[in-house]
């Protein structure tokens, strides 16, 4: 095993801990939409895992969080990154606590500010300008309420494969 | 059934495996090229989570697994036949060239193989197929610095969003009209495959010969398959070839009177040179102009040897200003040149014969 790998294995091993010590299971899956045709022609939009991928195809990921634990989380923010070879499709950010409050927010520097979609400003050409799609590097879901012990939470967006 | 290239963790407990590390150092390491065709065949799009939280008054974070997909190759391209219009040939005229142009259009590298057909029909002449030659660069056809294709040896290979230009040459049959067409029609195929849109070509682990394209397998280690897209693996187009059933020939002779009368070449002596162009067949040549050299190689080679006699120009026996003005004729325009120039416009075997005279003196 060389030197990169037992570092990475190092850090691996710490991820392992910390989960431990949270009890929260935290899983992400990615599938790829498949549009077809019912027997009225109808379009039916499925969601499978993936198979074969192109550019242009659109993807769905999902952030799945469960508290294991014995003790409430609070204050719960799940923040995913935006690949650089994907854009985020505008207004496809969901959550699955219904009727709870989730707030939304976006990052176009990789995470340091977040704001509301079509609020987040970026300097282009020395201009500031309210930030596309393709200017988002992060998408944070803020919690306001607790997740209690046996509970998971959803959260999912789309983006299509540039 | 859903294949390896959707990877997740794979060690229990664990946020990432040791494999999804490593891919994600490496694309923290390469930068990416933004492609009109899409993300580059191959690319690994990755994704992690991070749960931030308050656990009886701690706060925690925690990342989820890696999600990594990986992107397939699509056999898109197209294919363009460059000439503005017909080529214009002559009956039994050897290596006609017909111009194409070949582009990846698809998100990976891709050899193409390549075949002419010149018996489809439609045409009134089938051109007989003399060989492919694969541009080097200059969009001109030159056999000493472009390469000649050597089918299944030498197929061109082209990144991304590359475009090739292809040139075929062909031999025009004897015994043809005016006007007649020809068709000759280039295919060029993905090397991976053809077939309908979304076939697909599964990568079994290896490359075929080591090239790309070869068959679905674009990276053996990510099992990057290889999908068809709209232009369905094959692309034909034809180029047409149209007879010009016209022959021009030029002839040159001169006669030389000295100042005793004679026809000795000595100092002093008057040459006056021929050019007679004959026009036979029954199509016609546009923008025919004829040009001689004060100095060209002859009897007397060297320039200065002979001077021009101003005035001396004529064509069919009438007087052209040595200007380059209204009428058909001009002498040294531009300077320097030495050259006598006559515009003939365009021709046909109705006016089969054009004479042009003029003198030059011995110094």
């Amino acid at each position: 095993m060389n030197s990169t790998l037992k570092t990475i294995f190092t850090i691996c091993l710490l991820c392992a801990f910390s989960i431990a010590q949270a009890e929260i299971k935290i899983e992400q899956t990615v599938q790829s939409e498949h549009r077809s045709k019912d027997d009225e022609g109808k379009t039916v939009i499925e969601y499978k895992a993936i198979d074969k991928l192109l550019p242009g195809d659109t993807l769905l990921y999902k952030v799945v969080a469960t508290n294991t634990g014995s003790e409430p989380a609070e204050n719960v923010e799940i923040n995913n990154n935006f690949s650089e070879h994907v854009i985020y499709i505008m207004g496809s950010a969901q959550s699955s606590a219904q009727g709870k409050n989730t707030t939304v927010t976006f990052s176009a520097d990789d995470g340091t500010t977040y704001a509301p979609a079509g609020e987040v400003v970026v300097t282009k050409g020395g201009e500031e300008q309210v930030a596309t799609a393709e200017d988002f590097t992060n998408i944070k879901w803020v919690l306001n309420f607790e997740l209690p012990p046996g509970k998971s939470t959803t959260v999912s967006f789309k983006a299509k494969v540039k | 059934m859903p294949s390896d290239k959707y990877k997740t963790s794979s060690i229990p407990g664990l946020g990432i495996n040791k494999l999804h590390c490593v891919v994600v150092l490496l694309l923290m390491l390469f930068a990416t090229n933004s492609y009109a065709a899409g993300v580059p065949a191959a690319t690994v799009i990755s994704s992690q989570a991070r749960v931030d939280m308050t656990i009886s008054g701690s706060p925690i974070s925690l990342f989820s697994n890696t999600a990594s997909i990986i992107v397939d190759e699509l056999l898109e391209h197209s294919l363009n036949w460059q000439d503005t219009s017909n080529v214009v040939v002559g009956a039994g005229q050897a290596n006609a060239v017909l111009t194409y142009q070949l582009t990846n259009n698809g998100n990976g590298s891709e050899a193409y193989s390549l075949s002419v057909n010149n018996t489809a029909g439609g045409d009134i002449f089938d051109p007989a197929f003399t060989d492919i030659y694969i541009d080097n660069g200059d969009g001109v056809l030159n056999t000493a610095s472009d390469t000649l294709l050597n089918p299944g040896i030498n197929d061109p290979t082209l990144a991304a969003d590359a475009s090739q230009i292809i040139f075929v040459r062909n031999n025009i049959p004897a015994g043809l009209s005016q006007n007649d067409t020809g068709f000759s029609i280039l295919n060029a195929s993905p090397r991976t495959g053809t077939g309908p849109v979304a076939t697909t070509y599964d990568c079994d682990g290896t490359l075929n010969n080591g090239i790309d394209g070869g068959d679905g397998c674009i990276n053996p280690t990510f099992l990057v398959d290889a999908i068809i897209g709209n232009s369905t693996g094959t692309q034909s187009v034809t180029g047409i070839y149209v007879v010009n059933d016209v022959n021009i020939s030029i002839n040159k002779n001169f006669a030389i009177r000295s100042p005793s009368g004679g026809n000795e070449p000595v100092t002093g002596a008057t040459i006056t040179y021929t050019l007679t162009i004959n026009i036979s067949g029954s199509g016609s040549a546009d923008n025919v102009i004829v040009t001689d050299s004060i100095c060209s190689p002859g009897p007397y080679p060297t320039c200065g040897d002979t001077s021009y006699v101003p005035g001396s120009l004529r064509l069919d026996g009438v007087s052209l200003s040595d200007a380059n003005d209204a009428d058909a004729g001009n002498y040294n325009d531009p300077a320097t040149t030495n050259l006598i120039t006559v515009d003939l416009g365009s021709v046909t075997a109705a006016t089969p014969t054009y004479v042009i005279t003029f003198d030059a003196i011995i110094n």
